[in-house]
């Protein structure tokens, strides 16, 4: 009995998925590709059909000599299934942005290296014991906020001599730190660039002058403020020395306030009973009520469903300004 | 009413805008590659097609534009870079049609908000996805590549299109994958999924060797770690040497036996003895 073609025949079923020609392929598995250097194909000689035939047979063949190296690597069973560790890719393949330098410490973290100070992990939200709820720890809402003290204590060994307002004091000083913040911030961005100031950089530093309080106002804004400024002038604005181009405001009228204290108390004394009569005599029959209270909604107030539907298009202009305050 | 007012005016949360700052920033380990679809100033249906098509292969890390732009990246790169750079891709396939350069298809890259290199082709033969019926994959795989010819080896112009083209089909770079979402081994099938073309090689532009050498550069933490004295022997198991210095076999530590232990006789006791 022959058994040399049996073994054969059992080896081949045994390899089938090996295929019949030499493995001279160049890979990449970190990559999950190869290169086959031995393909080639004159273009004269063959025609698109069998082209297309030699294309695929070839691929297949790589393909599978590619899967078998894929399948001899180190592999690994975790929870989602069995993973197969790609080694490191071969082709070398350029970045779309440059390797990003390494920040430089701040002062501050040099010191806490130093020292071997670490960041303990603080709560968000602290209990204020003078509003009886919880409020975060920094910023403007923040508990037990000093600057909103009512009350501080004059430390015995204060002098009055001198003395200054200590609630103007607070404030001033947390002025003066957050100048300080910011100049420490500008400091480290100098730093961090080695010392010389860029283009670039300029605008990191423009951030962080225009920040809080000196936020970048808008045009409309900062007309709001020259308006402003204008009517708080006795003349209203009338005489005020102009720039080129700067806008004029529509001034109000003038009030007129009577004196407080008259010569005539008959004048007085006629004054006030007219008051007292148009509060107590008012005829409300003449209310609209209906327009009264569209009126309030418009100018956001009132509950949510209400307002909802009764709320005109566009918050801003129109009745609505200044916040809808008091208006007959 | 109100509210509706609001999101239509698209009013920004705090932190969106520094989360998308951030995200732009460049990071030691880049593992995607955005790539950027758009048309030049005159398509045919053909190209049109096939920039579909290589969206979807290429999704979800691809951006595509649907305007038609007036560009020419031969003549002048700038246009392009904003673009790229405005939609945070490295690289971008611009599509056009002329008398002079039908079905033109351009590959390219981009390194540090400038142009890195790029290649022209014609296209021609186009069977798209949609036209080749069968199972397509789902969005997001990673390819196996296979370059058949050994131009992609040792011919330069070759072996940028090959690099190109992997950066192109690469996807997400990994480190391990799941065996089970692989083909079912040892027998390997391929059906025929497309898009399926011809490309011949019209014009290319390659970087610089030293602006090569600057964007391959490697992170010295990404680099891989040369691991040394482990090994296995045939039998599977981790094999390591261990280095000794020189040792004195008079004088080592040994575990102790009273038999072996030199006696003293009598008559050297009695030497000692006063």
């Amino acid at each position: 009995m022959d058994v040399t073609a049996i073994l054969k025949r059992a080896k081949k079923k045994k390899n089938s998925h090996l295929p019949d020609k030499a493995d001279t392929l160049e890979y990449d598995l970190g990559s999950m590709l190869c290169i086959d250097g031995d393909f080639s194909v004159e273009k004269q000689d063959v025609q698109e059909e069998d082209l297309e035939e030699i294309i695929k047979k070839a691929t297949l063949e790589n393909t599978q000599l590619l899967l078998n190296k894929i399948f001899h690597l180190e592999t690994s069973s975790e929870e989602a299934g069995v993973f197969v560790k790609l080694p490191h890719p071969t082709t070398k393949l350029p970045r779309t942005k440059k390797v990003p330098q390494p920040k430089k410490e701040t002062r501050w973290e040099k010191f806490a290296k130093e020292r071997g100070i670490r960041n303990k992990k603080k709560s968000r939200l602290v209990y204020d014991e003078e509003h009886g709820d919880w409020r975060p720890r920094y910023g403007s809402h923040k508990a037990n906020n000093e600057i909103n003290q009512w009350i501080i204590e004059k430390k015995d060994h204060e002098d009055l001599k001198g003395y200054e307002d200590p609630f103007i004091k607070l404030k001033n000083d947390k002025k003066k730190r957050v100048i300080q913040q910011r100049a420490n911030q500008i400091q480290n961005t100098i730093r961090n660039e080695g010392g010389k100031i860029t283009k670039s950089m300029n605008k990191n530093i423009q951030g962080i002058l225009n920040s809080g309080h000196n936020k970048k106002k808008s045009k409309k804004q900062i007309d709001q403020i020259l308006q402003m400024t204008q009517r708080s002038t006795a003349s209203l604005g009338k005489f005020d020395k102009k720039l080129s181009g700067e806008p004029v405001f529509k001034s109000r009228q003038r009030r007129k306030f009577q004196p407080n204290i008259q010569e005539d108390a008959g004048i007085e004394r006629k004054r006030d009973l007219n008051i007292l009569d148009n509060v107590l005599t008012k005829d409300t029959s003449d209310l609209n009520l209906n327009k009264a209270v569209n009126r309030y909604l418009s100018m956001g107030r009132g509950s949510k469903k209400f307002r909802k539907n009764n709320a005109r298009q566009g918050r801003k202009g129109g009745r609505g300004r200044g916040r809808g305050r008091g208006r007959k | 009413m109100e509210k509706k007012i609001r999101s239509h005016f698209g009013k920004r949360t705090k932190g969106v805008h520094r989360r998308r700052y951030k995200k732009k920033q460049p990071k030691v380990n880049e593992t995607v590659k955005k790539v950027l679809f758009l048309k030049g100033r005159k398509t045919s249906e053909n190209i049109r097609d096939l920039l579909t098509d290589l969206y979807l292969i290429t999704k979800p890390n691809a951006h595509k534009l649907t305007r038609k732009n007036d560009i020419v990246p031969f003549d002048d790169e700038t246009s392009l870079e904003f673009l790229c750079n405005k939609n945070d891709c490295g690289l971008f396939v611009l599509g056009s049609h002329t008398k002079k350069r039908p079905n033109n298809l351009i590959v390219g890259r981009v390194y540090d908000n400038h142009l890195y290199d790029m290649v022209e082709f014609g296209v021609d033969s186009l069977k798209t996805i949609h036209q080749i019926k069968g199972e397509t994959c789902v969005d997001g795989t990673k390819p196996l590549l296979v370059f058949n010819g050994d131009g992609f080896q040792f011919d330069e112009d070759y072996k940028m299109i090959k690099n190109l083209f992997i950066d192109l089909f690469k996807g997400v770079v990994v480190q391990s994958i799941l065996l089970t979402s692989l083909q079912k081994s040892p027998n390997v099938d391929l059906t025929d999924m497309g898009p399926h073309f011809n490309l011949t090689k019209r014009r290319i532009q390659m970087a610089s060797n030293d602006l090569m050498k600057t964007a391959t550069w490697v992170h010295p933490s990404l680099r891989p770690k040369k691991v040394k004295n482990v090994s296995r022997n045939k039998l599977g198991d981790k094999v390591g040497r261990i280095h000794m210095g020189k040792q004195n076999y008079n004088s080592i530590a040994t575990r102790k036996m009273k038999a072996f232990k030199k006696k003293k006789t009598n008559n050297q006791k009695k030497f000692y003895k006063k």
